[in-house]
C-alpha cells in the first residue's frame, strides 16, 4: 500500500518537474516572427493595434508625434480605424501653444501632417490612465462602455501594443500621476492569454530603460522590443525650431522610417530585418 | 454641452409613476448616452455622468422642449464648442426629471471631433458642406462651434382615446450646425482691397471645389451680407439666385444660391462692392452677458455677472449656472442688482411697492450641491427692462479635495462651466448665450509630499531601530568579575546603575 503510494507521487513529481524546467517561450527580444510561422500562420485572422502616449504637457510633444506616427504607419499598411485604440494623454494639434493648429508634425521639414482630416482618438485627455489600459488589455469594461473603446480581440488576433512616454526601472509614467508597473503588465497579458484574446502581441516601447518593461512577461507569443536597456535613457531625434521642441523620438524614428522604406515589400519583412537597422550609433542606446 | 430629455416611462408595471423611480431610469440612459456619444464623438463625454465627479443637472427653464426657434451665440472668444442636443416635442407634460444637462468646461475640440461630425453629413468630406471643412482652418479661428441635434417629430399623431402613446409615427431629424469666426484680412496679404476678391474655395484651403452632394435633397448656400458691403459677381458659377430674410440682421435679406452639380473650375469669389470705410459700422448685439470671479485666496471667492439689455425691448433672461460641489456655494450672499438697485434680497419696507413691479425677480431656483456628488445649481428668471443691466454676484468657500481627486495636472485649476443665459425678446426671437468660463485654483497639496512622508518616516524607524538593538543587544568586549558573567551591554549598565 505504501509502496504504491509512493510511486504515485515519483510519477506525479516526474510530471510536474518538466513542466516546470522548461522555459518559457516568452518575451524571447530577437527572434524573428517568422519561427512562428508555421504552427501559427492558419490560426491569425486579423489585426489590431493599441498606441499609446502616456505623458501630458507641451514639452512631451514628441510622444504624441511618436503614436500619430505609428498610427499612421498601422493604418497605411492596412488595419482599419475601427481596430486601432489610440490612447492620447493630451491634445497637442489644438493647443493654445501650437504655431501650427490643427497639425502635428514629427519632422523638422513639415512635409507629413500627422492629424489630418481622419484621425479617430479613443482615450483623450484624463481617460489616459492605468485603470483604463488595464482594463482595456483585459476586456473589464463597465457595461456601458462603448464597442469603439474596447478591445474586442479573439485568438486569431495579433495585437500591436505601442508605448511611448517618460519610464524607468519596469514602470512607465501615465499622466505624470501614476505608474505602470512590468508586474501589472505581465499580469494583464498573462489575462488576455488565458482569456483568449490573443494570438501574438508585439510589444513595443520607446521610453528610457524601456527594456525593463517587458522583464516580466511570462505569458506565451509575445515578442517585445524596449528602446533602452536598463541605465540606458532613449534619445530624441531631432528638434523643430518653429515649434521650439523636440518632434520625435529616435527609436521611432528609424522603426517608422523602416517601415516607410519597406512599404512595396511588406509581405516579406521580418523582424530581424527591423533589429538589423537598430544601431547604438543612431539610436544612443541599446534596442532590444 | 450635451443636454437630453429621456422618456421616463418604466416598463416595469408595478410603479411606472413614481418619480423616484423614474429618476433612476433616467439616470441610467444618461449613463448610456453619454458613453454612447463619447464613443462616437472621440470626446469624455462620459465623465458627465460619472457618479464621482458628477457635473450633470436639471435645469427647470432654460432649455424648453417647446422651443422652435433657436440661436445660440456667445460672447466670449477664443472658444471650441460642440454641443448635442436631443429632444422629443411631445413630451407635454414638461417634467425637469427628464431633461438632463452637463457641460464639459475642460474639454478641448480637435480634428478627431470633427471626423466623426463630418461623417454624419451625407456625403461626408466629398461635396457640400464637407468639401468646405479643412481644420487647419477651421482650428485656427477666433470662434469655433460645432453642434448636433437630434429630434424627434411626429408625423401621425395618434387619437386622443390611446393613453400609452401619443404618436403612431415618428420622424427623427438630425441638424448639424457648424460656427466659425475668422478673421479674413490677416490671412490676406494684397493691399487694396477691391483687387483681392475673397475666394471662397481657396480661403478654406482645400483643393476639392465646391460642388452638390448628390446624395441630398438640396445643397444651398447662402450668403448674408446685409453688415458688410460684399457681393458677389454674376459671372460666378452659382446658380438659382433666390433670397430670403436675413437672420442676423431683421429685415433685411440675404441671397441663397444652389451649388453646381459639377465643378467648372472658376472660384467662388467674394468682392467688396466699395472700399470698405476705416472702421466698419458694427453693432453691439442686444443682450451682453459677463462674468468673472471675485475674491482671493484659496479659501474664498464670488462669481459674479452682469447681463445688459441694449435693446429696447423687455426681455425674459433666464440665468441659469450649475457650479461644481468643490464651489460650496453660499445662497444667502445672493445679491441682484438692477443697476445699482437691490433687488434680491428684497429689502422688506419696499417688498409691498416692488412685488408688482416689473423687474422683481420671477423665479429663484436654487438646488445646493452635495459634497462629491453633484453641482449647485442657480436658476434665476427675471425680467430685464429696455436699456438697463443685472448684476448678480454671489460667495463660495472652496473645499478641500482628497489628494487623488486632483486631475494630474492640479496647478493648471479647475475650469468651471459657463453659465446659460436665455433671453427671449418680445416676438419670437430667442437668444441663448453662454459666459465666459472660470479657472479656480483650488488649495492643493505638496504631490510630492508623499515620497518625503515615506522617506523621512522611514528613516526615523531605521535609526529608532537601530539604536534600541544596539542598546538592547551589542556587547563590545564579555567582561567577566570573579565566576560569573557581568554583561557588557549598553543596557545592562543603564539596568545596574
Amino acid at each position: 500500500h505504501l509502496r504504491t503510494i509512493v510511486l504515485l507521487l515519483c510519477a506525479l513529481l516526474f510530471i510536474i518537474i518538466p513542466s516546470y524546467a522548461s522555459p518559457s517561450s516568452s518575451s524571447s527580444s530577437s527572434t524573428p516572427s517568422s519561427s512562428h510561422a508555421p504552427s501559427n500562420s492558419t490560426r491569425h485572422t486579423n489585426n489590431w493595434a493599441v498606441l499609446v502616449c502616456t505623458s501630458r504637457f507641451w514639452f512631451n510633444y514628441r510622444h504624441i508625434s511618436n503614436v500619430l506616427g505609428f498610427y499612421r504607419t498601422v493604418k497605411k499598411l492596412g488595419i482599419p480605424d475601427s481596430q486601432i485604440i489610440v490612447m492620447l494623454a493630451d491634445d497637442m494639434a489644438c493647443n493654445p501653444r501650437n504655431v501650427y493648429p490643427g497639425s502635428i508634425f514629427n519632422n523638422e521639414n513639415h512635409k507629413l501632417d500627422l492629424y489630418g482630416e481622419h484621425v479617430e482618438v479613443d482615450y483623450r485627455g484624463y481617460e489616459v490612465n492605468v485603470e483604463n489600459f488595464i482594463r482595456l488589455l483585459t476586456g473589464r469594461h463597465d457595461p456601458s462602455v462603448t464597442r469603439s473603446k474596447r478591445l474586442l480581440t479573439d485568438e486569431r488576433s495579433n495585437i500591436l501594443v505601442y508605448m511611448t512616454g517618460h519610464g524607468g526601472d519596469e514602470f512607465l509614467k501615465f499622466q505624470d500621476a501614476e505608474e505602470l508597473s512590468s508586474h501589472d503588465l505581465a499580469d494583464a497579458f498573462a489575462q488576455m492569454h488565458s482569456k483568449k484574446r490573443y494570438n501574438e502581441i508585439l510589444f513595443m516601447v520607446d521610453t528610457c530603460q524601456a527594456n525593463t518593461l517587458y522583464k516580466q512577461f511570462y505569458s506565451p507569443n509575445i515578442i517585445a522590443i524596449g528602446s533602452s536597456r536598463l541605465g540606458e535613457n532613449s534619445y530624441s531625434h531631432h528638434s523643430d525650431s518653429d515649434l521650439g521642441l523636440s518632434v520625435i523620438d529616435r527609436f521611432t524614428y528609424h522603426t517608422l522610417e523602416f517601415f516607410e522604406n519597406k512599404q512595396r515589400n511588406i509581405n516579406n519583412v521580418s523582424l530581424l530585418q527591423l533589429f538589423k537597422t537598430y544601431n547604438y550609433d543612431k539610436l544612443g542606446s541599446h534596442a532590444e | 454641452e450635451l443636454y437630453a430629455w429621456f422618456n421616463s416611462n418604466n416598463k416595469n408595471k408595478n410603479d411606472s409613476k413614481s418619480s423616484a423611480s423614474s429618476v433612476v431610469v433616467v439616470d441610467k440612459k444618461w449613463v448610456g448616452l453619454t458613453h454612447a456619444l463619447s464613443g462616437l464623438f472621440c470626446g469624455s463625454v462620459q465623465i458627465l455622468s460619472n457618479a464621482q465627479k458628477s457635473s450633470s443637472s436639471r435645469p427647470s427653464c432654460s432649455f424648453s422642449s417647446t422651443l422652435q426657434k433657436d440661436q445660440s451665440s456667445s460672447s466670449s472668444s477664443f472658444t471650441h464648442r460642440h454641443h448635442h442636443h436631443l429632444y422629443d416635442d411631445l413630451t407635454s407634460e414638461y417634467n425637469n426629471t427628464m431633461l438632463r444637462h452637463g457641460i464639459l468646461p475642460r474639454e478641448g475640440a480637435c480634428t478627431e471631433n470633427m471626423t466623426p461630425w463630418t461623417k454624419l453629413l451625407p456625403c461626408r468630406g466629398e461635396a457640400g458642406l464637407g468639401a468646405l471643412l479643412n481644420p487647419l482652418v477651421m482650428y485656427d479661428v477666433y470662434y469655433h462651434s460645432m453642434g448636433t441635434h437630434v429630434t424627434r417629430e411626429c408625423i401621425v399623431a395618434a387619437d386622443s382615446s390611446s393613453l400609452q402613446t401619443r404618436c403612431h409615427r415618428y420622424k427623427y431629424r438630425l441638424e448639424q450646425t457648424l460656427t466659425l469666426v475668422m478673421d479674413i484680412k490677416s490671412s490676406s496679404s494684397s493691399s487694396s482691397p477691391s483687387s483681392n476678391p475673397l475666394h471662397l474655395v481657396s480661403h478654406y484651403g482645400r483643393a476639392k471645389p465646391l460642388i452638390r452632394c448628390p446624395l441630398a435633397r438640396h445643397s444651398h448656400v447662402t450668403f448674408d451680407f446685409s453688415t458688410s458691403s460684399l457681393t458677389i459677381p454674376a459671372s460666378s458659377s452659382l446658380t438659382n439666385d433666390t433670397t430670403t430674410p436675413s437672420t442676423s440682421q431683421p429685415h433685411t435679406t440675404a441671397s441663397t444660391y444652389m451649388l453646381p452639380l459639377a465643378s467648372s473650375g472658376d472660384h467662388i469669389t467674394i468682392t467688396p462692392a466699395h472700399l470698405p470705410e476705416r472702421s466698419p459700422s458694427f453693432q453691439m448685439p442686444s443682450l451682453l452677458v459677463h462674468r468673472h470671479l471675485t475674491g482671493y485666496g484659496e479659501e474664498r471667492g464670488g462669481i459674479s455677472a452682469r447681463i445688459i439689455n441694449r435693446g429696447n425691448d423687455t426681455a425674459l433672461i433666464t440665468y441659469y449656472e450649475a457650479i461644481p460641489w468643490y464651489l460650496r456655494i453660499y445662497y444667502h450672499t445672493l445679491k441682484i442688482y438692477l443697476d445699482d438697485v437691490l433687488l434680491h434680497p428684497a429689502l422688506p419696507s419696499s417688498s409691498s411697492v416692488n412685488s408688482s413691479s416689473p423687474s422683481h425677480p420671477l423665479h429663484l431656483h436654487f438646488i445646493p450641491g452635495e459634497l462629491h456628488q453633484s453641482p449647485s445649481i442657480i436658476d434665476i428668471t427675471l425680467l430685464l427692462p429696455p436699456r438697463s443691466g443685472i448684476s448678480l454676484e454671489i460667495e463660495f468657500e472652496k473645499a478641500f479635495l482628497h489628494y487623488s481627486e486632483h486631475p494630474p495636472d492640479p496647478n493648471r485649476g479647475f475650469d468651471i462651466g459657463p453659465a446659460i443665459v436665455t433671453a427671449r425678446f418680445g416676438q419670437g426671437h430667442v437668444t441663448r448665450i453662454y459666459t465666459e468660463g472660470l479657472v479656480v485654483s483650488l488649495p492643493r497639496p505638496d504631490f510630492s509630499m508623499l515620497y518625503n512622508v515615506i522617506t523621512l518616516t522611514c528613516t526615523a524607524i531605521a535609526l529608532f531601530f537601530g539604536s534600541i538593538f544596539n542598546l538592547v543587544i551589542r556587547r563590545w568586549k564579555n567582561t567577566f568579575k570573579g565566576d560569573s558573567f557581568v554583561s557588557d551591554r549598553p543596557i545592562a549598565r543603564a539596568i545596574r546603575k
